[in-house]
């Protein structure tokens, strides 16, 4: 069976920091791979194929967040987990997630918020 | 004179009121600890009296600066730590993920972080509150002295902005910071227009 990966999309070194360490206390067999931007993002997609968990930010630098790059990966990711990791907890950002078919998870991320996204 | 009513001061002041208990309960979150908050003070003030603040003159300070636009109008949000404090509150948001001679070298990120959650948790809340759809960029850092904060750079030609002042403390620490906002004059009586009809 192949390794699993999740891609962390966050421009804070730290939460990305917090989201790798909580999903390798958990599945240490799964490989990490991490992006700042969504531009970055795109550029791991291409290289990595078969991606098993998106973690997205909500706002970051540059021209996309991180529900306008769900909306792009879910054109070749069709039922992969995505969850937007993000402190902006208003309803339009909620729904916009919903109707992506992207899990909402508010920050700061915890163990027990994102473990149950991952299974 | 630019000025608000009673019942406009009210209302703006159980708003922030609201909004803060969320964001306290994210920062207690964070810190592993709990955070005091003391009951909002509104000023009403222009941009040189912001800089003039008898007890954040001449300190060094670390500010996140989370800007908004929307319904509810242009402005900034601000989290202020005084300097001293900065790098005790990273090490106890991150004394579970790196050794503590590493944390130094996460403070800026950790704090934009930081700033990050607690000021979309109040402008979320603000904007549920309120009905108004409010837009974040991403948060800007400052360290340095207080007088060099760049504030009123979003106030407009009224140069009139509200400073809601909130002293929060960690318990059982020497810990204390303030988060502000600034708005202009013709924003913050809009927003308490909507708050008194919703409250009606």
């Amino acid at each position: 069976m192949s390794q699993k990966k999740a891609l962390i999309v966050d421009d804070s070194t730290v939460t990305r920091l917090m989201i790798r360490k909580i999903i390798l206390d958990n599945f240490p067999d799964w490989e990490i791979l991490e992006a700042s931007t969504a531009d970055d993002a795109k550029t791991v997609v291409t290289e990595h194929r078969n991606i098993d968990f998106f973690s997205l930010d909500q706002n970051m630098p540059g021209t996309l967040s991180g529900l306008d790059l769900a909306e792009e990966l879910r054109k070749s990711y069709k039922n992969t987990k995505m969850v937007l990791i993000t402190a902006n907890i208003q309803d339009a950002i909620k729904n916009r997630a919903k109707s992506i078919g992207i899990d909402f998870v508010e920050k700061p991320v915890t163990a027990e918020k994102i473990i149950p996204h991952l299974g | 004179m630019n000025s608000l009513t009673e019942i406009e001061r009210d209302s703006l002041c159980e708003l922030f009121n609201i909004s803060l208990g969320a964001a306290a309960k994210l920062m207690g979150e964070m810190v592993s600890d709990e955070i005091l908050l003391t009951v909002p003070n509104l000023k009403l003030i222009t941009t040189d009296e912001a800089k003039k603040i008898e007890y954040l003159v001449d300190q060094d300070v670390c500010t996140i600066e989370q800007k908004f636009v929307g319904g509810i109008g242009d402005g900034s949000a601000f989290l202020l730590f005084h300097k001293s404090a900065s790098l005790e509150i990273v090490k106890m948001m991150m004394k579970d993920y790196v050794a503590l001679n590493e944390v130094s070298q996460f403070e800026k990120d950790a704090l934009s972080e930081i700033g990050n959650i607690i000021l979309n948790a109040i402008l979320s809340n603000l904007a549920k509150l309120s009905d108004y759809k409010i837009e974040t960029h991403v948060p800007e850092f400052f360290a340095g002295k207080y007088e060099d904060l760049p504030l009123g750079r979003n106030s407009k030609k009224d140069n009139s902005i509200l400073l809601v002042f909130i002293d929060y403390k960690l318990k059982g620490k020497d810990i204390k910071g303030y988060i502000f906002f600034i708005l202009n004059f013709d924003s913050i009586k809009n927003l308490s227009r909507v708050l008194i009809e919703k409250l009606k």
